[in-house]
């Protein structure tokens, strides 16, 4: 089953897309898996975290409780569900991760002594766990009290431009071909122009001591 | 430093010079401009996180995307980490009928990646 990779992710994960979705898989490393699909990569199977730990102790905060398993592979937002020895924390709960090997949840119930358990994870997808970056469309001007810049993302440095636009596009309108096309020309030079300045290559020129 | 305009500003920029019009049709030119200068110049990036859900391969893409520029997966530091794209995923994909729609939210927290 394609699942519990997410240590390793430039390895195991994958994406394509058509016009209007992406698509994520994970590797499929399990030859004997019993799924329909047989490829080397298939659909996310798992939440990322281990299905189920040993809690080996928890400690008590007050309002919260801190439990220790060593390695439990929980992430912050996972909803794990904990059987414990004296009963005390039997109950389905959100927890955020402290370390590696401790996570917190809360619940005003004290410890018994020595008392240990067994989590399951609930959850079955990992929270916030895939992100995008992509080039945008601008933001839609729908007020006159819009700022280009701050509310619609425009640099500043291509306001200009969008004047001439609107003047080329107004002149076609009034059939002044001449003027339409000096604008149009005016607007075509100031996007070839500009360079973003925060795609911009810097280079940090250190003097030969 | 160029100085950031408004829509008024440019609306009262083509009162003078080439004579008033519509606000509506303003705003539709101008958002014309925007289309255009986007498609052009594409430095205008964005970041939206969903959760990665289990069994779902695909996940609906907003309307307002041009290209994508990067994915990545949050891994179990809790760090997001970019991943490779597919560069043939035909040989690979029978007839996928997933096809769930995802709510994306802006991720507007400070870059945590891998680079």
């Amino acid at each position: 089953m394609a699942t519990n990779k997410r240590t390793y992710p430039n390895t195991y994960f994958t994406w394509y897309n058509d016009d209007n979705r992406i698509a994520i898989l994970a590797q499929d490393t399990t030859t004997t898996s019993g799924e329909r699909t047989k490829e080397k990569y298939d659909t996310f199977q798992g939440d990322g975290s281990s299905e189920s730990g040993t809690i080996t102790g928890f400690t008590d905060e007050g309002d919260t409780i801190l439990a220790a398993d060593a390695d439990h592979g929980l992430v912050t937002g996972n909803s794990i569900t904990i059987d414990s020895s004296a009963n005390n924390f039997d109950d389905t709960y959100e927890i955020t991760k402290v370390s590696k090997d401790t996570f917190r949840f809360t619940d005003a119930s004290a410890p018994g002594g020595g008392e240990t358990g067994t989590w399951t994870a609930a959850s079955t997808n990992v929270l916030s766990g895939l992100r995008i970056t992509y080039h945008a469309k601008y933001e839609e001007a729908d007020a006159t009290t819009d700022n280009l810049q701050s509310d619609l993302g425009l640099d500043s440095a291509l306001h200009n431009a969008v004047v001439c636009y609107v003047k080329a596009r107004l002149y076609e309108d009034d059939e002044d071909i001449e003027y339409a096309n000096y604008y149009r020309q005016m607007y075509e030079r100031k996007i070839k122009k500009f360079r973003g300045r925060r795609s911009a290559v810097r280079h940090l020129a250190v003097t030969r001591l | 430093m160029a100085k950031s305009m408004t829509v008024q500003n440019i609306i009262d920029d083509i009162d003078e010079s080439v004579g008033a019009k519509s606000e509506t049709y303003m705003l539709r030119l101008i958002n014309d401009a925007l289309l255009d200068i986007g498609e052009k110049k594409q430095h205008y990036t964005k970041k939206v996180t969903t959760d990665l859900k289990k069994k779902q391969r695909w996940y609906t893409l907003s309307d307002d995307m041009i290209d994508i520029i990067r994915v990545e997966v949050l891994d179990s530091n809790d760090r997001y980490v970019m991943i490779p794209k597919l560069t043939d995923p035909h040989k690979l994909l029978r007839g996928d009928s997933d096809s769930n729609s995802v709510t994306w939210t802006d991720s507007s927290g400070d870059d945590d990646s891998l680079k």
